[in-house]
């Protein structure tokens, strides 16, 4: 079963300060999380690798960017060295100073206990490759485990297995990522439409795009029913796009073999979505771009330069929204920004249910948002690799052993984590 | 006159009218109808092009209720209808037309299109199997009933289709390329390589071609596999040269060099090459460093006989390989014991400076002969300590080849380096000077002779002149000596100042060592740190003994030494992080200890966290501890 994080930020108060003093009583390995952490992505695989081991932490939100404390076991210290994560040990009354600070009014910090580690799947085709997915890069030098599935595992209800589950650059618009204009003769390409079109059937739908809408309300379903979904690059937007398009076919002749609904725009429910509302969608099946949910549009991406290209995330209050807080903490508030198929959202497409937790400045221009739906939320993070600014289709891969202190990549650790913490009890 | 033959013969021009004709008929009709046709005819097609799709249907079927018979607004009606996705009506509409055309093929395709589309698959396959049957002979007919069936995206059918056509036709090389190329798409690479191969039986000049064509598939192993399987079962029935290519081509894409050297054996029989291909196949197994296969190729090809002028590049070739098997299967690697004993693993080099010594006498005072006394040299001084006959090796690279060659100066810089082993540093200078000097020697090769005249300065005792030789390479970033000559100038400059005579010492326990005596090194070693307890070298003595005694094997002593610099210099020492580093690896390589050696590593990190060795022992503590990295 999932455990389960609150949602409303309404801080414990019962569980506070004696639970703490009482974990305090005895000396911690504090594992920082500011510009002093030699490896901030292992440093989650750390917490991570305690978890499974039934060891809890204690995650400092906004404390040293957002630290990690966990009780002094011999076991813990030495993997932080052999994974080459920075940590100092604290005595217990430095541990208990360390808490006093942090649960003090006026400070913007909080303490959330992990618990246990999140069961973690990825929706990947078959032959996938970690090393063209941010995510699953981060997975893998993090040393988290995880799973992979694919549609015909989506389909058999597998996901209720897990408590997290990542889309990444998946297009579920079936329109096999719209590389059909520079792409169409490729081996690459054809087979993939080949086999995804023997996916579709072997599953009992005559097109691609159907089985890809069916996946998706799949995936609502679960995040209804209380999982927590992460996607980035364009399985964001192509995410919302599927959802809207239940009743209507938007995919031209080249990807399905009949010409799209005209009315395809007419008849998109926004009501279904999670994240977006009245968007347009790109008619033109040649154009690299399915909406005008992302900005800048993907053929004006050349314009952007990457001396200047940032994102600012929010502050949140760590006691009182601990969910979006856990989802922003980092050693810097500003980012290098990274270009992908799906860079940025436009801000006012995003339903005002949902969360915006970093954005562009000055450009209305969404990088990063969260969202609840039914007992679960779901996290969109736009871009493609945070530390390849213009990732192209056959670049080689980002060897993260080069960016162990990378923002944009804690931004998606953050996330794992996530799904550990303790469930905190309403306080009304 | 045959009467058949005079039909046919008035029919074809007929035919060829009519297909010219026919689509500019429906042009023809609309331009002879009335100006308000005309003008609702361009509005249609201006609805239809701006994608309004409900209009132009409009105006269409009103046209064509109009003028029944006009094929222009029958098809543009007809196309509105599929893309307003109204299949049914479509259907009927074709349905209609086909009354009066009940054979027309183009009118079948696009009846089962929509009967498809709107998810009558059964009814579709009838349309599109009737419209085969217009002219079951035909090829073309095929040809364009399996265009219908891949716009919809029913490969698989027509592939199918396809090979009926071939049945139907009489041909069985009917859309050879065409079916391989939807075989390749499909994934289907067992069928997509037998057609490939057909074509190929068809047009034996196109193996490049195909080649090219099966490498988008041949990347992957499964896919590979499959065309091997393909390729292996058609050389059955056939010894067909471009067969035994492609298969060697496969097989080299594989990396399967023995099953390639089998299949280019006989590709040389087969073309009379008289080992040529053979030579050619060993030169690339050698770049692939499959060197047994390389050797036995060269064997292979000495033996055809090859022709006279490859004969020495081939031998050569072999001596190479059988060189470099030696340093493969070598334990020791590399690691000598006292000076002037052999072990019974560096033996087998034997063999390979027989091979060079054959090359030697068969093909004396040329540059075959030199080269061979070069690698005999490089393995008299590297792996026996062979001084002398290193030394007369390496004099005659010197003799043998023409003063630009730059194997010649690789030479010279070794006979520097076995001069100076064997104490005269003088001649050795000479030598690395020559070298220092010569405008066609690498760059790399006058910062390597550098860098070892600097070393014949520094075991002399002349500390100022060493300094001055490594400081022309250190400030050379490019160099691939810089490393070695930073190390060694801030080691003289640390420890020239005031201690010049115990240096002078220390040098010469360097130059005994070089010389690989060790014990009469370690004890020289010994003597200088006893004697000068306070030196700022005494760490590096104390590394530099319990190196010595590694390589000695005694692995207990070398332990204590580096456990002892460990415990006396604590903080004030910066080879502490590499003697504890050593002493890890004592435990992990010599002694075999893993928990130990785990142990020894662990320590290191916690003792040393900033220390540059780290990333190699995190890297093998999970190493050893089994941990999938």
């Amino acid at each position: 079963m999932r455990s389960f994080c609150t949602l409303a930020g309404i801080r414990f108060l019962l569980f506070g300060m004696l639970a703490y003093n009482a974990a305090a009583a005895q000396s911690k390995v504090l594992i920082p999380m500011d510009l002093s952490q030699t490896d901030h992505l292992k440093a989650y695989g750390i917490a991570y690798w305690a978890l499974t081991k039934g060891i809890e932490i204690d995650w400092l939100l906004n404390y040293r960017g957002g630290s990690f404390m966990i009780d002094d076991h011999s076991v813990v210290s030495a993997e932080c060295r052999i994974r080459g994560v920075g940590f100092t040990f604290v005595s217990a009354s430095e541990a208990s100073q360390i808490y006093s600070e942090v649960q003090q009014e006026d400070n913007n910090m909080d303490v959330i206990r992990l618990e246990k580690a999140p069961k973690v799947a990825v929706y990947v085709p078959p032959g996938f490759q970690p090393w063209d997915d941010a995510v699953t890069l981060a997975l893998e030098y993090a040393e988290i485990k995880y799973d992979k599935l694919w549609d015909t595992e989506v389909m058999a209800d597998k996901l209720n297995e897990y408590d997290w589950l990542h889309l990444h650059h998946e297009d579920f618009t079936g329109q096999y990522g719209k590389f059909y204009a520079s792409f169409a003769q490729a081996t690459w390409y054809i087979e993939q439409q080949v086999t995804l079109e023997r996916e579709a059937k072997k599953l009992g739908f005559k097109k691609v795009s159907e089985l890809k809408k069916a996946v998706a309300r799949k995936i609502k379903e679960y995040v209804g029913s209380g999982g927590f979904m992460f996607a980035m690059c364009s399985a964001t937007d192509t995410y919302d796009i599927a959802l809207a398009a239940e009743n209507t076919d938007m995919c031209d002749v080249m990807y399905d073999g009949d010409p799209p609904d005209p009315n395809a725009q007419q008849k998109l429910d926004f009501s279904k979505t999670l994240a977006f509302t009245n968007f347009t969608l790109e008619k033109n099946p040649l154009r690299y771009e399915y909406s005008d949910i992302d900005q800048p549009p993907s053929d004006l991406l050349g314009l952007q330069n990457p001396e200047t290209d940032y994102f600012t995330l929010f502050e949140f209050s760590a006691k009182f929204d601990p969910v979006p807080t856990m989802l922003t903490q980092n050693h810097v508030n500003v980012l290098k920004a990274f270009l992908g198929q799906t860079t940025n959202f436009k801000k006012n497409l995003i339903k005002n249910t949902v969360t915006i937790l970093a954005e562009k400045e000055g450009l209305d221009q969404v990088r990063y948002l969260h969202g609840n739906f039914g007992r679960g939320t779901f996290t969109f993070y736009g871009g493609h690799d945070p530390e390849d600014y213009q990732h192209a289709v056959g670049d080689p891969p980002t060897d993260l052993s080069l960016h162990k202190n990378s923002p944009g990549y804690r931004l998606i650790l953050n996330n794992i984590l996530f799904p550990a913490a303790k469930k905190k009890q309403q306080k009304t | 006159m045959n009467r058949n033959v005079l039909k046919k013969t008035c029919l074809l021009p007929a035919i060829l009218c009519a297909i010219t004709v026919w689509p500019c008929a429906g042009t023809f009709r609309v331009a002879a109808q009335s100006p308000d046709t005309n003008n609702r005819y361009r509005l249609a097609q201006s609805y239809e092009q701006g994608g309004d799709f409900e209009n132009a249907a409009k105006l269409y079927r009103e046209l064509l209720l109009a003028d029944p018979a006009n094929y222009v607004f029958f098809d543009g009606l007809r196309r509105s209808y599929f893309q307003l996705k109204r299949y049914d009506d479509a259907i009927i509409l074709i349905r209609q037309r086909l009354i009066s055309n009940p054979r027309d093929l183009n009118l079948l395709c696009h009846l089962g299109s929509a009967q498809y589309q709107s998810g009558q698959e059964r009814e579709a396959s009838a349309s599109w199997e009737q419209a085969t049957e217009v002219d079951p002979k035909n090829a073309n007919v095929y040809r364009i009933v399996a265009n219908t069936l891949i716009e919809n995206r029913l490969l698989e059918k027509t592939a199918e289709l396809y090979r009926r056509a071939r049945v139907a036709c009489n041909d069985p090389n009917l859309f050879t390329l065409e079916l391989a190329q939807l075989l390749s798409a499909t994934m289907d690479y067992a069928g997509a390589t037998t057609e490939f191969l057909r074509y190929l039986q068809q047009i034996p000049t196109q193996l490049g071609y195909v080649q090219s064509r099966m490498s988008q598939y041949t990347g992957k192993e499964d896919a590979r596999n499959a065309a091997i399987d393909v390729v292996r079962s058609a050389q059955r029935r056939s010894d067909d040269l471009n067969l035994h290519r492609l298969l060697a081509w496969l097989m080299m894409e594989a990396k399967n060099f023995g099953e390639a050297f089998s299949v280019y054996k006989r590709i040389d029989a087969l073309t009379n090459a008289q080992g040529v291909e053979l030579h050619s196949f060993a030169d690339r197994a050698y770049k692939e460093g499959a060197f047994g296969i390389a050797a036995e190729a060269y064997r292979a090809a000495i033996a055809t006989p090859l022709a006279s002028q490859r004969l020495p590049h081939a031998k050569f070739g072999l001596a190479l390989a059988v060189k470099e098997l030696s340093i493969l299967e070598d334990s020791i690697k590399g690691t000598l014991q006292a000076a002037g004993t052999v072990p019974e693993s560096q033996s087998r080099f034997v063999t390979a400076i027989d091979h060079f010594r054959t090359l030697i006498t068969e093909y004396p005072n040329s540059e075959f002969a030199a080269r061979a006394y070069h690698q005999i040299g490089l393995l008299q001084f590297e792996k026996y300590f062979d001084l002398d006959g290193a030394l007369a090796s390496f004099q005659n690279v010197e003799k043998g080849l023409s003063p630009m060659n730059p194997v010649r100066f690789d030479a010279l810089i070794k006979l520097g380096e076995v001069l100076t082993a064997k104490g005269d540093t003088a001649t050795a200078a000479i030598r690395f000077r020559s070298v220092m000097a010569a405008p066609n020697a690498t760059p790399d090769q006058q910062d390597e002779a550098t860098y070892r005249l600097a070393e014949l300065e520094y075991f002399a005792g002349h500390f100022n002149e060493a300094i001055r030789n490594l400081d022309a390479i250190s400030t050379n970033l490019k160099a691939d000596y810089t490393n070695d000559a930073l190390l060694l100038r801030s080691f003289l400059q640390e420890n020239s100042q005031g201690a010049e005579i115990p240096l002078k010492e220390f040098a010469r326990a360097d130059y005994l060592a070089r010389q690989k005596k060790y014990t009469e090194a370690i004890s020289l070693f010994q003597n200088v740190i006893d004697k000068n307890p306070q030196a700022l070298f005494v760490d590096d003595g104390m590394m530099r003994i319990a190196t010595l005694q590694t390589k000695a094997t005694r692995y207990a002593d070398a332990l204590a030494t580096y456990q002892a610099l460990v415990s006396q210099f604590k903080e004030s020492s910066i080879a502490l992080d590499k003697a504890q580093f050593s002493i890890a690896e004592l435990y992990d390589y010599n002694l075999n200890n893993k928990v130990q050696a785990i142990a020894a590593y662990e320590k290191l990190l916690a003792d040393h966290p900033q220390s540059l060795l780290n990333e190699k022992a995190r890297r093998r503590i999970r190493e050893l501890r089994g941990d999938s990295l």
